[in-house]
C-alpha cells in the first residue's frame, strides 16, 4: 500500500490503531521521528494512568524536539490548534493578502491529516471593516433610515472567486468566523463543493454524494438569506451537524432552508432577528427533535416566537424548558 | 391588615384566649395568601402568618435583608436579637426540622460576662444509672436561667401530637460550660469514664397542669462519628419545682414524683420514661446529653437505616399526621438499638407512594423503588431520591408538596415491583447538556466600549456590535464565571418549575451511583470615561438569558441494585463516615443585549450644557499653543 493510501484511510478511519502501526513502519524507515511517537503514544494509551507518567515524559521531550520541523511543511502563518500523533489535524489560518491566501491554504490542505481548517480575518482586515461599517451606520443614520437595522446587500469583503479553487471536501470541520463571505462567497462554496463532491463522491459511503463535513461555523460572515439558501443546497455542506451561523443578517427565510439541513444538532442562530415566523419555521424542521444546542435569544424571535418554543412538544424537553423560562 | 395579623399572632400566643377566638383567627390566616417575603437558607419565609406559611421559627434578625427586616416582629423582649418568622411547613426537611436559637448572646449580657457558676450537689441515686441533684448557682444566674421561659421562644414541635406541651431549642456553650465543669466535679465517680462535655444544644420545654404526658419514649443519643461521641446519659434541669404523678418515670426504674426548682436529674439513656405536668405549677425543665468518647463501636448499618426511615416520616407527617406514630416508633427503636441491637419490628411497616410528574415511586425514607419503565435510567432514580430526600424547592413549591402521595402500611417489600408495574414510570426529569447556557463569548474586534460618542473616540455607531466588544465581553465572561461556578458542578438544575439532571455528574459503579459535588468555586473578578455624550457602560449590556436554580449535594454513594423490572436505591445520609451537606443556589445565565441609539445620551446637550464652551477652550488652548509655538 503506497503512503499516501495509508493516509487516506487514516483520515477516515482515525481510531484504526494497527493502521496507525503499519504507518509508523513507513515513517520510521524515512527516519520520521513520529513513528516512534505513534508508538509510544500508543503504548501510554494501553498503560494504566499510574504508569503512564515515564512514557509521557518520553513523549514530550521527543514532540519537544522535533516539533518545529514536522510543522516545517506549514506555511506561515498558520497555527496548529491540535495533533495527532505530532501531525496536525486541525489548523487556523489567516486570511490577509488576497493573492496569497488560496494558495496558503492550499498548502495546509495538502497536509496528510488536516481534517479540520479555520480560516478567520487579520486583524487588519477586521479593523478596516470595523471602521467602514460604523461610517455607513452613521451614513444611514443621517438618512433617517432605522439605525440599528442593516439594509444594505451582504457584500463580501474578500473575493469569491479564490475560495471556489480551494478543495475543503475532505474536511469534516471547517471555519470562516468573522471573514465576511458574504452571499456570494457562501455561494462560490456552495458550488465549488457540488462540483467537487459529484465529481468524487467522497461522501462517508461509497457514491454518497454527501460531503465528510460534520461542523461548519459561519459566525458573523454576513452570509444573509442568499448565501445560507445556497449552502443548503449543496451536498457538501447538507450533511452537517453542528451549524454556527450567529450574526449572518438572516430571517424567517432563512430558517425555512435550514431544513435541508437534516441532520443538525447544534444550531447556533443568536443575533439573527428571524423573529416569530423563524421561530415556527425552526419547529417544522426535520431535525428539531434531534437538536442538543439551540443557541438563540428572545430578542431574535420575539416574545411570540419564544412562546411558540415554550409551548412546542416537537422540541427536547431540556430546550423546551429553557424557552419556558428564558 | 397584615401587621395586625402578625401582632395577633403573639397577643393570642400570650394570653389565654378562648377557642373562638383562636377559630376566628386561623380562619383569617387561611384566607390570607401573601408571596414569600424573604429567603433564608432556601426556606421562603413572611413575616405574618398566612396560608401557606405557618410555622413559626425564630431567626436571627441581622441574617434577613435590610429591606424587609423591621417587618418582621421581635416578640422576645430578653432576645431582641431573634425575629419571628413564619415558613410553609411543607418546605422542611430534616435539616431545618429542629430550629436551633443561639442565646448565648443573651446570657452574655449578664453583669458576670455570661458564664455560669453551677455546682451539682447532694448525689442520690433513685434507680440503677439515674441519680439526682441540687443544683446550686448564685441568685442571677438562677434568674437567668428562669428567664428562658419568659422569653417567650416556644415553637410547635413537629411530633406534637405524641408529645404535650411547648418547646424550643438553644444553643449556648457558655451553659453547657459550666455544666461540664460541674458534672466533673459533681456527679459519682463510675459515671465519668470517658466523659467529654455536656451538649450544648438544649431543649427547653414546658407544660401547664392538664397538659398532655411526653409518651413513654427513648431519648435518641448524640452522636459525633468525627469525633467518636455519643451520649449515655441524659440531663434534666428542673427549672420549676412540682408534684406530678409522676413527675418522671423511668420504665423499670424509680420515679420521681415531688421536684424541687433547680433539680438535676442524670439518667442512663437506656430507660424509656415519661413524665406528666405537674398538678399545680408550670413545670419547666432543659433536656440535654453527657457526651462521651467511646472507641472501638461497632456499626450496624440498620440503625442508619432505620434513622433515615425516622427522619423522612418525620417530614412526610407534615402531609400525612398519622406518619408521625410510626416515626416516633422508629426513633424509639432506634434509640434502643444503640444500646440493646436492633429489635424486630412490627410485621407492617410505613411506606409513600409518590407520583411526580408521572413517575411514580415507593419510599421508605430508605429505600427507593422505580419501575423499569418508559427508559428511567439510574441516575433520574436518584436524582428523584435527592429532590425527595431534601424536599428540593422547584419554582416556588417543594418537591414533596409537587407530589401526589398515598401511605401505604404493608408487610415486606415483595410486593412493590408488581405494584409499581402498574404505575406510570416515565421521565419527569430530562437531562440536559448545560454547555447550552454557556455559549462561549465571541472573539472582540473592538477595544473597551469609549467612554463616550464623541468624535475623536469614533468607535460608537447605531450598529455597533456589543457581541465584539472587548469590554462588554470581559463583563459577559465575569458574568458567565459567576454562574458556572453555581450551575456546572451541580447534578440537577431547576429551570422555573422544570427540573433537569447533568448526567455527567451522576456516576454509576457498580452497585454504587456516585452524585458528584460541588468544588470550591473559583474567584469572580469584576471590573469596571470623558468628552461626548455618555455612553451605557459595557456592563450595562449584560442581561439575564435564563435564572437557573442549581441544587448541590455532597452525600455519600447511593447504594443500588436491579431486577428485571425494578430499580432499588438505597442511602444511608447519616453514615459513620460522611458529612452531609446540601444547598441550593440560583445563578443568573448572561446574555449580552445589542447596541441601541437610546444607549448614548440623547438630551446630553441639556445635561452637560458648558460642553460647547469647554470645546472652545480647548480650541483657544490649541490655537493659543500653536501661536506659541510659531513665535
Amino acid at each position: 500500500m503506497k503512503i499516501t493510501d495509508i493516509e487516506q484511510a487514516l483520515r477516515e478511519r482515525p481510531g484504526d490503531r494497527q493502521l496507525w502501526l503499519d504507518y509508523a513502519a513507513l515513517l520510521e524507515e524515512r527516519g520520521d521521528a513520529r513513528g516512534t511517537l505513534i508508538r509510544l503514544e500508543q503504548r501510554r494509551d494501553r498503560l494504566r494512568p499510574v504508569d503512564r507518567v515515564g512514557v509521557q515524559q518520553e513523549i514530550d521531550e521527543l514532540a519537544s524536539a522535533h516539533r518545529q520541523a514536522w510543522d516545517a511543511a506549514l506555511p506561515d502563518g498558520a497555527t496548529v490548534l491540535a495533533r495527532r500523533h505530532g501531525f496536525a489535524t486541525k489548523v487556523a489560518v489567516e486570511w490577509s493578502d488576497e493573492d496569497d491566501a488560496p494558495m496558503l491554504v492550499d498548502r495546509v490542505l495538502r497536509e496528510p491529516f488536516v481534517t479540520a481548517l479555520r480560516i478567520s480575518p487579520t486583524e487588519d482586515i477586521e479593523q478596516a471593516e470595523v471602521e467602514a461599517a460604523g461610517e455607513q451606520a452613521w451614513e444611514a443614520f443621517d438618512d433617517g433610515a432605522d439605525a440599528g437595522q442593516e439594509t444594505d446587500a451582504p457584500e463580501p469583503s474578500i473575493d469569491p472567486g479564490a475560495l471556489a479553487t480551494l478543495d475543503f471536501s475532505r474536511l469534516s470541520e471547517l471555519g470562516f468566523p468573522y471573514l465576511g463571505l458574504g452571499a456570494l462567497g457562501a455561494k462560490a462554496l456552495a458550488a465549488s463543493a457540488f462540483f467537487r463532491i459529484g465529481a468524487s463522491g467522497t461522501g462517508p459511503t461509497a457514491g454518497d454524494t454527501t460531503g465528510l463535513l460534520d461542523s461548519l461555523d459561519l459566525r458573523y460572515s454576513r452570509i444573509g438569506n442568499d448565501g445560507l439558501s445556497a449552502l443548503a443546497a449543496s451536498p457538501g455542506f447538507r450533511g452537517v451537524r453542528r451549524l454556527h451561523l450567529q450574526h449572518n443578517r438572516l430571517t424567517a427565510k432563512a430558517a425555512r432552508d435550514l431544513h435541508r439541513f437534516t441532520n443538525l444538532t447544534e444550531l447556533d442562530l443568536r443575533y439573527n432577528t428571524i423573529g416569530e415566523e423563524g421561530a415556527q419555521a425552526l419547529l417544522a424542521a426535520p431535525f428539531i427533535g434531534s437538536l442538543r444546542r439551540l443557541l438563540l435569544h428572545r430578542a431574535d424571535i420575539s416574545d411570540a416566537g419564544a412562546k411558540l418554543l415554550a409551548d412546542s412538544p416537537r422540541l427536547p424537553p431540556a430546550i423546551r424548558s429553557y424557552w419556558r423560562n428564558a | 391588615m397584615s401587621t395586625e395579623l402578625r401582632d395577633r399572632f403573639f397577643a393570642l400566643s400570650n394570653s389565654g384566649a378562648s377557642s373562638d377566638e383562636v377559630a376566628e383567627y386561623r380562619a383569617e390566616v387561611d384566607a390570607t395568601d401573601a408571596d414569600p417575603a424573604a429567603t433564608l437558607d432556601g426556606l421562603a419565609l413572611h413575616w405574618h402568618p398566612t396560608a401557606r406559611f405557618k410555622a413559626v421559627r425564630f431567626v436571627d434578625a441581622e441574617d434577613l435583608g435590610a429591606d424587609v427586616r423591621d417587618l418582621f416582629a421581635r416578640p422576645s423582649r430578653e432576645a431582641p436579637h431573634l425575629a419571628a418568622v413564619f415558613a410553609d411547613p411543607h418546605e422542611l426537611s430534616f435539616r431545618d426540622f429542629e430550629n436551633i436559637l443561639p442565646l448565648d448572646r443573651v446570657f452574655a449580657r449578664s453583669e458576670s460576662g455570661g458564664g455560669f457558676d453551677l455546682e451539682l450537689a447532694d448525689p442520690r441515686e433513685f434507680a440503677p444509672g439515674a441519680y439526682t441533684f441540687a443544683l446550686r448557682l448564685p441568685g442571677t444566674d438562677r434568674e437567668r436561667l428562669r428567664r428562658l421561659d419568659a422569653m417567650d421562644l416556644y415553637v410547635t414541635p413537629l411530633n406534637s401530637a405524641s408529645r404535650g406541651g411547648e418547646r424550643f431549642i438553644f444553643h449556648s456553650q457558655l451553659l453547657a460550660d459550666a455544666l461540664t465543669r460541674a458534672v466533673t466535679e459533681g456527679v459519682p465517680e463510675p459515671l465519668l469514664e470517658g466523659f467529654s462535655h455536656v451538649n450544648p444544644v438544649f431543649r427547653c420545654n414546658r407544660f401547664e397542669p392538664g397538659d398532655a404526658n411526653f409518651h413513654l419514649h427513648r431519648d435518641t443519643p448524640y452522636y459525633d462519628a468525627s469525633r467518636e461521641h455519643i451520649s449515655r446519659y441524659t440531663v434534666l434541669i428542673y427549672l420549676t419545682g412540682g408534684t406530678a404523678e409522676p413527675v418522671l418515670d423511668l420504665a423499670g426504674g424509680g420515679a420521681l414524683r415531688r421536684i424541687d426548682p433547680f433539680t438535676c436529674v442524670v439518667f442512663d439513656q437506656r430507660y424509656q420514661h415519661e413524665g406528666a405536668p405537674y398538678l399545680d405549677e408550670r413545670k419547666v425543665f432543659l433536656r440535654t446529653e453527657l457526651v462521651f468518647t467511646e472507641t472501638g463501636l461497632a456499626h450496624d448499618p440498620e440503625i442508619g437505616a432505620l434513622f433515615s426511615k425516622a427522619c423522612y416520616l418525620t417530614g412526610e407527617s407534615v402531609f400525612a399526621p398519622e406518619l408521625a406514630r410510626h416515626a416516633d416508633t422508629y426513633y424509639d427503636r432506634v434509640a434502643a438499638a444503640h444500646w440493646e441491637g436492633l429489635g424486630t419490628g412490627a410485621d407492617r411497616e410505613p411506606f409513600l407512594h409518590k407520583d411526580f410528574r408521572g413517575t411514580h415511586f415507593v419510599a421508605n425514607g430508605y429505600d427507593f423503588w422505580f419501575a423499569k419503565r418508559g427508559g428511567i435510567s439510574p441516575a433520574v432514580c436518584a436524582a428523584i431520591t435527592l429532590l425527595d430526600y431534601f424536599n428540593c424547592k422547584i419554582g416556588e413549591d417543594s418537591f414533596r408538596s409537587l407530589c401526589e402521595t398515598e401511605a401505604i402500611e404493608a408487610q415486606g417489600t415483595g410486593w412493590i415491583p408488581a405494584f409499581l408495574q402498574d404505575r406510570g414510570g416515565g421521565t419527569a426529569v430530562a437531562p440536559f447538556d448545560k454547555s447550552m447556557l454557556f455559549p462561549e463569548p465571541e472573539e472582540p474586534n473592538t477595544e473597551d466600549m469609549p467612554d463616550c460618542a464623541c468624535g475623536i473616540c469614533g468607535e460608537i455607531h447605531p450598529r455597533f456590535d456589543t457581541t465584539r466588544s472587548a469590554g462588554v465581553i470581559k463583563h459577559y465572561t465575569d458574568a458567565q464565571d459567576a454562574a458556572k461556578a453555581e450551575v456546572v458542578p451541580a447534578p440537577i438544575v431547576m429551570m422555573g418549575e422544570d427540573v433537569l439532571l447533568d448526567p455527567d455528574r451522576f456516576v454509576v459503579e457498580g452497585d454504587r451511583i456516585h452524585v458528584l459535588g460541588k468544588e470550591s468555586p473559583s474567584p469572580v473578578n469584576f471590573a469596571a470615561c470623558q468628552g461626548g455624550p455618555p455612553v451605557t457602560p459595557p456592563e450595562d449590556f449584560i442581561t439575564t438569558a435564563v435564572t437557573v436554580d442549581a441544587a448541590h449535594f455532597l452525600v455519600p454513594p447511593i447504594l443500588f441494585t436491579e431486577s428485571d423490572d425494578c430499580y432499588h436505591l438505597r442511602f444511608d445520609f447519616f453514615g459513620n463516615t460522611w458529612t452531609l451537606k446540601h444547598e441550593q443556589a440560583t445563578a443568573a445565565v448572561p446574555a449580552i443585549r445589542p447596541f441601541t441609539m437610546e444607549d448614548i445620551d440623547q438630551d446630553w446637550d441639556i445635561n452637560y450644557p458648558d460642553w460647547d464652551d469647554e470645546d472652545e477652550d480647548l480650541e483657544d488652548e490649541e490655537e493659543e499653543e500653536e501661536e506659541n509655538a510659531t513665535a
